[in-house]
């Protein structure tokens, strides 16, 4: 390898080294985590992340350093050191050479080290992803806590919501048995929204992610959600938000997320606005596919969502309100 | 100018098992059923350049350079977008000023054009492989709209109309939901850009059509030239005034009888699925259940208007493109749905004195009909005692 191959390679991972650094001070960097799950996926992240970056830094430099010394000059040899007598360098690093030739005890080591590296990950994950994937963990319809079920239906481009109307969810308090009925059947009284997914804070909801034409995927970045949605497959879904990120604005008649939005419809602080982009590249307007969370102060709020949206639904008479 | 042929939809009433396939117009452009691949290759001849479609490219030479300099004077490039020679009072009422149609052309080239092309013509790079396939504008028809249309004349939709396709989507087309992607103005600026698309496309259409002539085997278009540069802003004035006056025209619907029980609900429901089988006393002639066979579930595949293939929709499988709204099925059901075949009927199902006193009302008898349509577990119920056996 030419010199200046390794002082450009060199170069190339010391800058992506510091944009590294630098990315979490300058805001590129995970949104906070806003649901129950979100600290133990960062936690387990920041392991991860941790254990490889060390590593990555630690054989990046080895390499640039081999590569520096052992580059070749114009002559297409050996750039230095072409003496057979053993020089500074080779005298200083001879016995870390032994030692590196014909050392299984050495190799061994370097492989049990990493195994075990991998399986302390491997135990250590279980919970975290236990907590959001396992159907086992997947929260019950019982008398004590109803999760909120919404039928979330992918479809180019964007995301079709199906809630339970305002009665249905009281039957579900009811009888929770019948909840997961929910999910098989669509009913004549059901709520349909485009692309905004409403709940309260502290309340778990419950998703059926269906779609009805190619792979996508369900990722709300806030929450640490994300799943594929396949066609043919209901797969549940769940997350508890922690925080609240709507109001009621009275002037405008509307329900806004952001801390409410300003004068042009921007929202006044971007890290209360809860995008579900789809993960997976869907087609040609997958760009176009971008819903979002709501979250609710109280459950009173949410009812009063659902029942507006009942009402515009339900509506016999042309409305003169724009929203 | 558009290079795709006119074609004469009105004589394309064949049915047809199966929709194009994904990557296929399949009779949008006169080069593609040269195509082997196109299924309507074995038909060229009949389909081909003779009565079926005008071909737009036989328009050469001093004509058609005149014709495409009358339209840039008037309708400006997607930079500068205006529509030069209207009213004021139209220009204010349709948003047709410079300013917002530039920054509605920007949005457009943004969001929109992918799918719907440059001029509007509903055949961007996307296009081919979305279905249904994106709305070509330069018809000047409007599929979901709440103009009135039962006295047979076909109206340009409100901009209300507009607004509600661009923020709610159309549910089970690839039309999206816009209200997350842009802001309330951005949408005003758009509608704005769409209806200058439209007016300009309808003025060239109509420009072709009345203007090429078949004769002796060809197409010729000889002497347009001299008219042209008066024509095209006389045309334009027409339709812009077209869409000024439907932004009036709303529909008024008749209040919907108020149901005091479920039995009272399920006899409404009952009643309009009687109608949807034209087993029920109402004027006119046409059933719904002639074109959407089966409630919708063996419908057959025809042409529309744009020379795609469309069939009447599966009013069972619970997805309204036009929206879910009772209110939306009772505009559909009244004055139709342009284009596509579907009839209005706001004339044949008014609302007689004896019904009234009844408390019921044919439109929303149906409407009741079509909401439980989609539910097997309410038609079937006791309550509802509707079976659609047959």
């Amino acid at each position: 390898v030419r010199l200046w191959w390794t002082i450009l390679f060199a170069a190339v991972n010391l800058a992506a080294l510091g944009l590294f650094i630098v990315a979490p001070f300058v805001g590129w960097w995970l949104p906070r985590g806003e649901s129950t799950h979100a600290d133990g996926v960062d936690d387990l992240f920041y392991l991860i992340l941790w254990i490889t970056g060390f590593f990555f830094v630690l054989t990046e430099a080895l390499l640039i350093v081999f590569m520096y010394r052992y580059a070749s000059g114009d002559n297409g040899k050996r750039r230095v050191y072409t003496s057979s007598a053993p020089n500074v360098y080779q005298r200083t690093f001879k016995p870390l050479t032994d030692l590196i030739h014909d050392q299984h005890r050495l190799e061994l080591t370097w492989t049990i080290i990493p195994g075990i590296i991998l399986l302390l990950i491997a135990f250590l994950q279980v919970e975290a992803w236990a907590q959001i994937k396992y159907t086992s963990r997947q929260p019950k319809f019982t008398e004590e806590t109803e999760p909120l079920p919404i039928e979330v239906t992918a479809r180019q481009f964007e995301w079709r919501m199906r809630y339970p109307s305002p009665e249905r969810l009281a039957d579900i308090k009811k009888k929770p048995k019948d909840a997961p009925r929910f999910a098989k059947e669509r009913h004549v009284d059901d709520v349909h929204v485009v692309n905004e997914i409403h709940t309260w804070k502290g309340q778990t909801v419950l998703v059926y992610l269906r779609s009805t034409d190619v792979i996508h995927s369900f990722n709300i970045p806030h929450m640490r959600v994300k799943q594929d949605s396949l066609p043919g497959k209901v797969i549940p879904v769940w997350f508890t938000p922690l925080r609240s990120n709507t109001t009621y604005n009275e002037q405008k008649n509307r329900w806004e997320d952001g801390g409410g939005l300003n004068e042009k419809g921007e929202p006044k602080d971007s890290h209360l606005v809860w995008e579900i982009p789809c993960a997976e590249l869907c087609g040609w307007g997958h760009y176009h596919m971008i819903g979002r969370v709501y979250v609710h102060e109280t459950q009173e709020d949410f009812n009063r969502w659902l029942r507006a949206a009942q009402e515009k639904q339900n509506a016999s008479q042309p409305q003169t309100a724009r929203r | 100018l558009r290079t795709d042929p006119i074609v004469n939809t009105l004589l394309l009433t064949e049915e047809y098992d199966n929709p194009d396939p994904p990557g296929q117009l399949p009779l949008l452009m006169i080069d593609d059923i040269d195509n082997p691949n196109n299924p309507f290759f074995p038909k060229r001849e009949q389909y081909g350049r003779s009565k079926y479609m005008r071909d737009t490219e036989s328009i050469q030479g001093k004509d058609a350079d005149a014709l495409e300099k009358a339209l840039d004077d008037l309708f400006g490039t997607p930079a500068n977008p205006k529509v030069g020679g209207l009213d004021q009072e139209v220009v204010s009422v349709l948003e047709l000023d410079p300013n917002t149609l530039r920054e509605g052309s920007r949005l457009y080239r943004l969001h929109c054009l992918h799918c719907h092309g440059l001029t509007g013509d509903g055949r961007g790079p996307t296009a081919k492989w979305v279905h249904p396939h994106p709305r070509d504008y330069r018809r000047g028809l409007f599929k979901f709209q709440s103009v009135n249309q039962t006295d047979g004349q076909i109206r340009k939709p409100r901009r209300e109309d507009i607004r509600r396709t661009l923020k709610m989507g159309l549910e089970n087309s690839s039309m999206p939901s816009f209200s997350l992607l842009t802001t309330e103005d951005d949408i005003e600026k758009l509608i704005s850009y769409v209806i200058h698309l439209s007016i300009r496309g309808e003025v060239e259409f109509q420009m072709f059509k009345e203007y090429i002539t078949f004769k002796k085997g060809e197409y010729t278009s000889a002497g347009m030239e001299e008219p042209i540069p008066g024509l095209v802003p006389q045309l334009a004035k027409t339709i812009a005034k077209n869409w000024y006056e439907s932004q009036g025209q709303a529909i008024t619907p008749d209040a919907r009888p108020e149901y005091k029980s479920d039995e009272e609900r399920a006899a409404a429901a009952k009643r309009g699925w009687l109608i949807f089988q034209g087993k029920a006393a109402v004027q006119g002639g046409a059933t719904c259940i002639s074109c959407h066979t089966d409630f919708g579930r063996r419908s057959r595949w025809k042409f529309d208007e744009w020379a795609t293939m469309v069939r009447p929709t599966d009013l069972t499988a619970g997805y309204y493109r036009g929206g879910r709204r009772p209110l939306d099925l009772y505009y559909r059901i009244h004055s139709g749905i342009n284009g596509s075949g579907m009839a209005h009927n706001g004339a044949n199902f008014k609302q007689t004195d004896e019904q009234k006193k009844r408390n019921e009302h044919p439109i929303w008898d149906l409407v009741s009909f079509l909401q439980v349509l989609p539910y097997p577990q309410m038609r079937e119920s006791k309550t509802y005692g509707i079976h659609l056996g047959n």
